[in-house]
């Protein structure tokens, strides 16, 4: 058991309101516009790739970037104009930026001799956050003493032990290799059920994203294209964009007539329920590899195409298929290693889906 | 162990008479400070500590002494902070002509120390600065500057300014950040251009001569003074306390750069 139990307290409410961001020398908004609202406790992961705005926008939260036009509150207070160590956020970052002049005991009271709390406070508080984080054995050593994974740890502590009631995550694990990610991951976790904080978590790791969070924002030039649960972005994406960014995707263009999506090249049909959100005219069909099958279709309604092999990659539990069609697209096929299909590379396939599976989005035109 | 090659031997033969050549002619007014003659003959003949008795009796070298420590430790401090709070605005700071500010700082470097002590001169006269200890500290710190902006700027540039990030939101205002992360970190550089500093100042003459005054010399203006005057050997003797003085604060200086250097290896390893 760990006794991390006296640090926790609840999480803050966080809310960006129409959040611009210009940069000085800069004509375009990097931000455009966001509108987000967490809620207390709540693990939220900031999703996107390289220059979406993710990191501006924590660091718009964290003070290090001012906002240009827009408000941020916490708990209902705007704290946009705010000073960073007005704030009282928690940070991690991805390079720990623990100070390599100060033992890993010191980096800990950091925060809380800042705070003037009492010596015997900071003593019990820093040994109940370095259990937290089972570095108890490793107060008196610097931080390059240390490996990756528990510098971050110490970073992780550090942010933690004046029990500040947000935490926010710049790509802590971006640095780490495989194993650790994994091993932090579910130590990240825990901290935030335990601590009951709100977590506001930025990652271009879509794994790390579903695995973890509450809610994900999926973030792309400088805006927010989905907010949702990891299950909602992944089997309801917004859009095309949201369906190949998490995950894999086959995306048939085309448009809508009835319940039948026309590419111009095949008709599809589409599920009614589906087919009902979205307006008729141009219109994504996702579908998701693991839900694609190859060999003969069942008599049941389904919709099919044919195409060669061109790509076999066996993968542990799966099996990755590449299926090129007559027009030159490639269709992915991800069956479970169990299914003995014996497709190689060249045979002549029948790829075939249930219309349920299928998710009709709005296209990317209608929607840019 | 492997026999030096030929060429090996002649390299270090060839750089011990470079070093020689360097270094020897400086080192021998130590060997001429210990002599017992009344000229600079080389070799001396018999040894006393005369000279030094003399300086340390004779109020006119022990003042000037005196002086020049005085001045050099103010300059330096004055330096230093100057310097440091340049270099590290200048490293924060983004703004067009960067480059030109921080080329500024370096002028003293660049100019003719010639051309400084005349331009000194003229401007103290009409500050009414000249032979007083003010404008010797004035300008001292002036040419110290240089060396401190050039030595923490070195340190910052390894310096992780996400750290001052961690600090900021840990609760240190931007004062405090500095004070307990920023400037632990690049003390090696600001100690080094401290070091430097101190010993420009020491052993300046060019300026101090220009603003100097009977009433107000430093070392080097004293001795300086004194060849121009009369054959005394107490210069050798003095001579040997400034590079007593100067020396090891500079390789001291060297060392803690090359540390510096060496640490921030590591930490990007």
């Amino acid at each position: 058991m760990h006794s991390g139990a006296r640090l926790s307290e609840t999480g803050a409410q966080i809310d960006l309101e129409s959040v611009t961001k210009v940069y000085r020398g800069s004509t375009e908004e990097t931000i455009k516009g966001i509108d987000l609202s967490i809620k207390e406790g709540e693990f939220m992961t900031f999703l996107g790739g390289s220059g979406t705005g993710k990191t501006t926008t924590l660091n718009m939260i964290a003070g290090f970037e001012t906002v240009t036009t827009g408000e941020i509150h916490l708990d209902g207070k705007d704290i946009s104009r705010q000073k960073p160590h007005e704030r009282g956020l928690g940070m991690v970052f991805q390079n720990y930026a623990l100070f390599p002049h100060m033992t890993v005991r010191e980096n800990i009271e950091f925060p809380l001799k800042q705070r003037k709390v009492s010596p015997k406070g900071i003593a019990q508080q820093v040994n109940e956050a370095l259990d937290m984080v089972d570095l108890g054995q490793f107060g008196e050593r610097l931080p390059s003493q240390l490996s990756g994974g528990q510098q971050q740890r110490v970073a992780l502590a550090r942010a933690i032990v004046y029990s500040p009631r947000v935490l926010l995550l710049d790509e802590p694990l971006g640095a780490l290799d495989r194993r650790l990610r994994e091993s932090l991951q579910v130590e990240i976790s825990r901290i935030h059920r335990e601590l009951g904080l709100t977590f506001v978590y930025v990652t271009h790791d879509q794994e790390e994203a579903l695995g973890m969070s509450d809610r994900i924002a999926v973030f792309r030039d400088g805006q927010i294209e989905q907010v949702g649960t990891p299950t909602e972005v992944y089997e309801s994406p917004a859009n095309s964009f949201v369906a190949t960014f998490l995950g894999d995707s086959n995306v048939f263009s085309g448009s809508l007539k009835g319940d039948v999506l026309d590419t111009g090249w095949a008709q599809f049909k589409v599920d009614a329920g589906m087919s009902s959100n979205q307006q008729s005219g141009a219109m994504d069909l996702v579908v998701r590899p693991e839900h694609m099958s190859i060999g003969d279709p069942p008599a049941a309604p389904h919709n099919s195409i044919t195409g060669g092999v061109i790509s076999v990659m066996f993968q542990g539990a799966y099996r990755r298929v590449s299926v090129e069609l007559s027009n030159g697209l490639v269709c992915l096929v991800r069956e479970p290693a169990s299914v003995r299909s014996g497709v190689s590379i060249g045979d002549r396939v029948t790829v075939w889906w249930h219309p349920v599976v299928g998710i009709a989005v709005a296209g990317e035109k209608a929607s840019a | 162990m492997e026999k030096p090659s030929f060429g090996r031997s002649f390299l270090i033969a060839f750089s011990a008479l470079v070093a020689a050549w360097l270094v020897v002619p400086t080192l021998i007014v130590i060997p001429i400070s210990f002599t017992g003659e009344s000229s600079f003959a080389f070799p001396p003949q018999s040894w006393s500590l005369d000279y030094y008795k003399n300086f340390f009796s004779d109020p006119r070298w022990l003042n000037s002494l005196f002086n020049s420590l005085l001045i050099a430790l103010v300059a330096m401090t004055i330096a230093t902070v100057l310097g440091t709070m340049a270099a590290y605005g200048l490293s924060i700071a983004t703004f067009r002509g960067k480059p030109a500010a921080h080329q500024l700082f370096l002028g003293p470097l660049i100019m003719p120390s010639i051309v400084v002590a005349v331009a000194t001169y003229l401007i103290f006269l009409q500050w009414h600065l000249v032979g007083t200890l003010l404008g010797f500290i004035v300008i001292h710190a002036i040419l110290g500057i240089p060396f401190v902006v050039t030595n923490v700027t070195t340190a910052l540039s390894s310096f992780d300014y996400n750290l001052e990030r961690a600090a900021a939101i840990l609760g240190a205002s931007r004062f405090k950040t500095f004070m307990q992360v920023t400037l632990p970190i690049i003390r090696p550089g600001i100690v080094a251009g401290a070091l430097f500093a101190f010993v420009i100042s020491f052993d300046e003459v060019v300026v101090s001569l220009f603003i100097q005054s009977p009433m107000l010399q430093t070392l080097p203006v004293r001795m300086y003074a004194s060849v121009a005057e009369e054959v005394d050997p107490t210069i050798s003797a003095a001579s040997t306390i400034v590079l007593a003085v100067s020396a090891p604060l500079l390789l001291l200086a060297n060392t803690r750069t090359k540390r510096k250097t060496k640490k921030s290896e590591v930490s990007h390893a």
